[in-house]
């Protein structure tokens, strides 16, 4: 049929000139094809039986008056409340894989650290208390205990004893023996370790916050 | 008040010129969405949301063709009508015979006076239906040019604001849609001498 001869630069052309909407020069070249090219007479036929006839459809009428009333018109203002929406669901997906990242190190870095040597475990704890008990001994020292030189002139011939010793600990903020009051090694190995959220806490967390995010993202793409 | 002062009150808010736009526009815009849709509830339901959305967006028609403009959010919507109609397809509501065709005959389905129409009616009728079948029956692309073209009588330009596209598409399109009706119209023999009686004149444009 038409569709073989012509090609679909001529059908264009064509529908074009059908529709009046070729300018004068080209409306009448292709005039000529249509008067004398038996192909393209019935392929103008075709055509222009199918627009006539779309042509001749009944016009519908609207069933209803569409005015919108105030409430409808203040009702919807989808387009700013929905990119909202988007927006406020990308910021808890964001938030939620960093509460995830957070879960992940912690965790490992938990592992980390129960899989530790055990001299290592123990001697982090010892240190803390030492230095505490070395700052209580300095606090005695100032409240009543006598400067180095006093002491050397009350108690005379263990005057050059008492100094050797006070060289070697000039600072008595280093010493490491533990004042009774303080926590001694064995209670330190006993120490909780460093505080963490609980695994239920961190699920929680994340629920939560999927939730949100399916919740946001459903409103701001919805139709 | 022009139509130009109704938009421009309508750009400011005022509802009652928005409305006096609706009642002028209403029934073109049903018509196109009846004609793409093919389905009385679906256009109604369309051109509501056509209204509303051009009520919404009102603040960005920057001059040109209303009527373009307008129909640019109709066709959407209808676009719009047809992908959610493909998302959730629905059963027609023609009756099946044992192969699951199409039953055109049953008795429920026959028009009440198709009794007493006389033969030229008879024959009009059938075109009709034939000729909104074979529509139906196009890519929604085509079916929506030959709308604002052929049963619209809209110019290219107007016609190619409104679907968005440049005017080389549109003649695309309306070559293609029309090649497809009159290979549709094939199946109906019978009627393509009323179909040829439609136009008895010689060549127009």
């Amino acid at each position: 049929m038409s569709r073989a001869n012509l090609s679909a630069r001529e059908l264009r052309l064509l529908t074009a000139y059908l529709d009046g909407e070729l300018p004068a020069g080209e409306a009448a070249r292709v005039a000529q094809r249509v008067a004398n090219d038996p192909a393209w007479q019935e392929a103008y036929a075709h055509m222009r039986a199918v627009k006539q006839g779309l042509r001749a459809l009944p016009r519908e009428r609207a069933p209803r008056a569409f005015t919108l009333r105030a409430a409808d018109a203040a009702a919807r203002r989808p387009a700013r409340a929905r990119w909202g929406y988007r927006w406020a669901s990308a910021a808890a997906l964001m938030l939620l894989l960093l509460v995830f990242a957070g879960d992940f190190l912690s965790h490992h870095m938990l592992l980390a650290a129960t899989s530790a040597p055990p001299q290592a475990l123990s001697a982090a704890p010892v240190e803390q208390p030492a230095a505490a008990s070395a700052k209580a001994a300095e606090a005695a020292v100032g409240a009543g205990t006598p400067t180095p030189s006093a002491r050397g002139e009350a108690f005379g011939p263990a005057r050059a004893e008492e100094n050797a010793l006070d060289a070697t600990t000039s600072a008595p903020a280093a010493t490491p023996t533990p004042t009774p009051t303080m926590p001694s090694t064995p209670s330190a190995a006993t120490a909780p370790a460093p505080p963490s959220p609980s695994p239920w806490g961190w699920r929680l967390v994340e629920g939560v916050l999927a939730c949100l995010t399916v919740v946001l993202a459903f409103l701001g793409w919805r139709r | 008040m022009t139509e130009a002062e109704w938009i421009r009150a309508a750009q400011g808010g005022d509802l009652e010129a928005f409305n006096r736009l609706v009642l002028a526009y209403q029934d073109a815009v049903y018509n196109v969405a009846y004609r793409i849709l093919g389905e009385h509830a679906a256009a109604e339901d369309a051109t509501q949301e056509t209204f509303l959305r051009a009520w919404q967006h009102i603040r960005r028609y920057r001059g040109g063709s209303w009527r373009g403009w307008l129909f640019r959010i109709a066709t959407n919507a209808c676009y719009d009508h047809l992908r959610r109609r493909k998302r959730r397809p629905t059963v027609p509501l023609e009756p099946l015979d044992a192969e699951g065709d199409a039953l055109e005959d049953a008795p429920w389905l026959a028009d009440a006076n198709s009794q007493v129409q006389p033969e030229a009616e008879a024959e009009r009728a059938a075109l009709r239906q034939a000729l909104e079948r074979c529509l139906q029956e196009l890519p929604p692309a085509q079916r929506a040019a030959l709308v604002l073209v052929d049963v619209e009588a809209w110019p290219y330009a107007e016609a190619a604001q409104a679907l968005g596209v440049a005017l080389g598409t549109l003649k695309s399109r309306l070559a293609r849609g029309r090649l497809r009706m009159q290979a549709c119209l094939r199946r109906f023999p019978e009627l393509l001498g009323a179909l040829a009686r439609l136009n008895p004149g010689g060549h127009s444009s």
